[in-house]
């Protein structure tokens, strides 16, 4: 899962997939923007089959958050 | 209110005007909303005014009147700003697509006469390329450049000295605006529209039930297209509207569950991508969603109109938004007749282009829609015999598509008037109305009629992937069984004789349109 969430991010923001990882920090470190934390959740939602509202996505800091949040519920 | 009684008081304010009086009747309601960074940025019909005045004092301050002004960019707040305050300091806007080559972008600001360009960073206007080919050009102005832009509103606020600056007021008759068009053929043409031209245009009486004060729309055509400025600006800032701004395309989901709106000017391909969007949230297998969710999940709760423009709309993908219980409908012009013609409402049929806008007069002259409206071009640029073609001798601008009028003033578009194949037998075939019946064949991905030797011919690029996922084998047969259907309830002189199957698709304009094969009726 981890590589496709990677790939998604870097259908929006220019990031080098190789350093990205777990432990990366959405907006710190690969430098998302609100606009591509939204984008980020809609093709989450579309993908997995969850529901990532605007409300949740903002409390998401870490990659490795987002996949806990999918697992959880999936 | 009736036409005649509307059209008695009818009268054109400028663009002065209508931002005093949007500002004077909305004040601190939210004009214009975009997200930015990490939040939401909300401008109020009060500043957009103030702002628009503020660079309007700045262009005339620096005697930037009367200039020929290119702009391109994407969609933001700056550009509506710098586009406003254009119009209001009395000079030129070209507006143009920013995706434009250099080599292009040369032909064309040399065409249009260009001294300034304004731009940003999706277009690479100060290439040397563009320096070098144009040496008159005296200012580059990068208007994604926030920091110039915010002290140019703090140096040029109402409260500085140059207030007085933008009492200036523009000749509502003069050029205001040139569009270049690229249609279906030749070179292209720059229609040079004035300020009476793009606000006459939206002054008519309300049509459809989203575009009330309090509605939110969300902007995602581009700005360079007049239909798209002058609605979602200008129509907009008028009726009290708040206009949501999408920036990029590939930001449109992302947007619309932020903000939710009531209304969108789409055109069909974006209707059809959402409406596949909300059909793959119901088929999904993983939490398959029910429609309802489906349809919230991409729309947002609120959105009850889609006002769709320039291409053909599928009436199948009409009452497929129907059955969600959205609005989606199509409306109708051109350019050079300021561009509406006609505008969708909710009582309009399927296959209508919509209902002739009031201060719009329509008749049809051997099957050509002509019209005469106070929006009408003033011309093309710099090409007087290319504008006397578009008139008749009385006055009335040749649309150049073959349709009807019905009496409560719903339009019917049939076919284009130049593509019209008039067989030998003197019957006239419009290709557009056959190619219609292949828009609900999912194994057809393009087509075009043409006649050859008096016959009829379908020439098709076929969806492959679609017949390979049926298992189509023979793809050329299932097509001719398909048509075989097709002829047997059509006329005589529609009736397709061949079938012709492409491997690759169509040449297309640079609009995306399939450029044409010539018909060849007799040997």
């Amino acid at each position: 899962m981890l590589e496709n969430i990677i790939g998604i991010i870097c259908n929006y923001v220019d990031a080098d997939p190789d350093a990205i990882t777990a432990e990366s920090a959405l907006r710190k470190d690969i430098g998302m923007s609100s606009l591509d934390m939204i984008n980020l959740a809609v093709e989450v939602e579309d993908q997995y089959g969850i529901s990532l509202p605007n409300s949740e996505v903002i409390n998401i800091n870490t990659v490795g958050e987002l996949i806990d949040y999918i697992e959880k519920h999936q | 209110m009736k036409r005649e009684s509307y059209m008695k008081d009818f009268y054109v304010p400028d663009l002065h005007e209508l931002l005093d009086e949007a500002a004077e009747k909305f004040g601190d309601k939210t004009f214009i909303k975009y997200i930015q960074d990490y939040g939401i940025v909300e401008k109020s019909y009060r500043q957009v005014r103030d702002d628009s005045f503020a660079l309007c004092r700045y262009f005339l301050f620096n005697s930037i009147c009367g200039k020929h002004i290119a702009i391109a960019g994407k969609t933001t707040y700056n550009f509506i700003i710098y586009f406003f305050a254009v119009l209001l300091s009395g000079n030129v806007a070209i507006p143009f697509a920013p995706e434009i080559s250099t080599n292009d972008a040369v032909k064309l600001f040399d065409d249009a006469d260009i001294d300034i360009i304004l731009y940003d960073d999706t277009f690479a206007a100060e290439s040397d390329k563009i320096k070098v080919a144009l040496q008159r050009i005296s200012k580059y102005i990068n208007i994604s450049d926030d920091e110039a832009f915010t002290r140019i509103l703090s140096d040029f606020s109402n409260d500085s000295r140059f207030a007085s600056l933008s009492d200036f007021r523009i000749d509502k008759n003069k050029c205001a605006l040139i569009i270049y068009t690229s249609g279906t053929t030749g070179k292209k043409k720059g229609v040079m529209l004035s300020s009476n031209s793009l606000i006459s245009n939206v002054m008519y009486t309300d049509y459809c039930n989203a575009l009330d004060e309090g509605m939110v729309s969300l902007s995602v055509l581009p700005m360079h297209h007049v239909y798209c400025f002058s609605g979602d600006c200008i129509r907009n800032l008028r009726d009290g509207v708040t206009v949501c701004l999408n920036g990029d395309l590939r930001n449109l989901n992302a947007n619309l569950r932020t903000f939710e709106p009531n209304v969108m000017r789409v055109v069909p391909l974006i209707a059809q991508s959402l409406l596949q969007r909300v059909r793959n949230l119901v088929s999904r297998k993983n939490n398959p969603l029910s429609l309802e969710e489906a349809k919230e999940s991409v729309f947002g709760k609120n959105m009850i109109w889609l006002i769709s423009g320039g291409a053909y709309l599928n009436p199948e993908l009409v009452e497929s938004y129907n059955s969600i219980g959205i609005y989606l409908r199509q409306g109708y012009g051109m350019t050079e007749a300021g561009c509406r013609i006609s505008v969708p409402d909710e009582t309009v049929s399927f296959d209508s282009v919509g209902r002739v806008i009031d201060i719009c007069d329509v008749r049809t002259q051997n099957g050509e829609i002509q019209v005469k409206t106070p929006s009408v071009m003033i011309g093309y640029y710099k090409q007087p015999e290319e504008t006397k073609k578009m008139f008749t001798p009385d006055g009335w601008l040749r649309t150049g598509d073959i349709g009807y009028v019905t009496e409560d003033r719903q339009l019917f578009i049939t076919g284009r008037l130049k593509n019209l194949i008039i067989l030998s037998g003197g019957e006239n075939v419009s290709p557009e109305a056959i190619e219609k019946k292949f828009a609900g064949i999912h194994e057809v991905s393009e087509v075009q009629i043409y006649a050859e030797n008096d016959r009829i011919i379908a020439e098709i690029f076929p969806d492959k992937e679609y017949c390979g996922n049926l298992g189509i084998k023979d793809i050329k047969s299932a097509l001719e069984e398909k048509i075989k259907i097709m002829n047997s309830s059509a006329k005589a002189s529609h009736i397709i004789s061949e079938l012709r199957l492409r491997d690759i698709p169509f040449d297309k304009t640079p609009s995306g349109k399939i450029i044409r094969k010539e018909n060849v009726v007799s040997k």
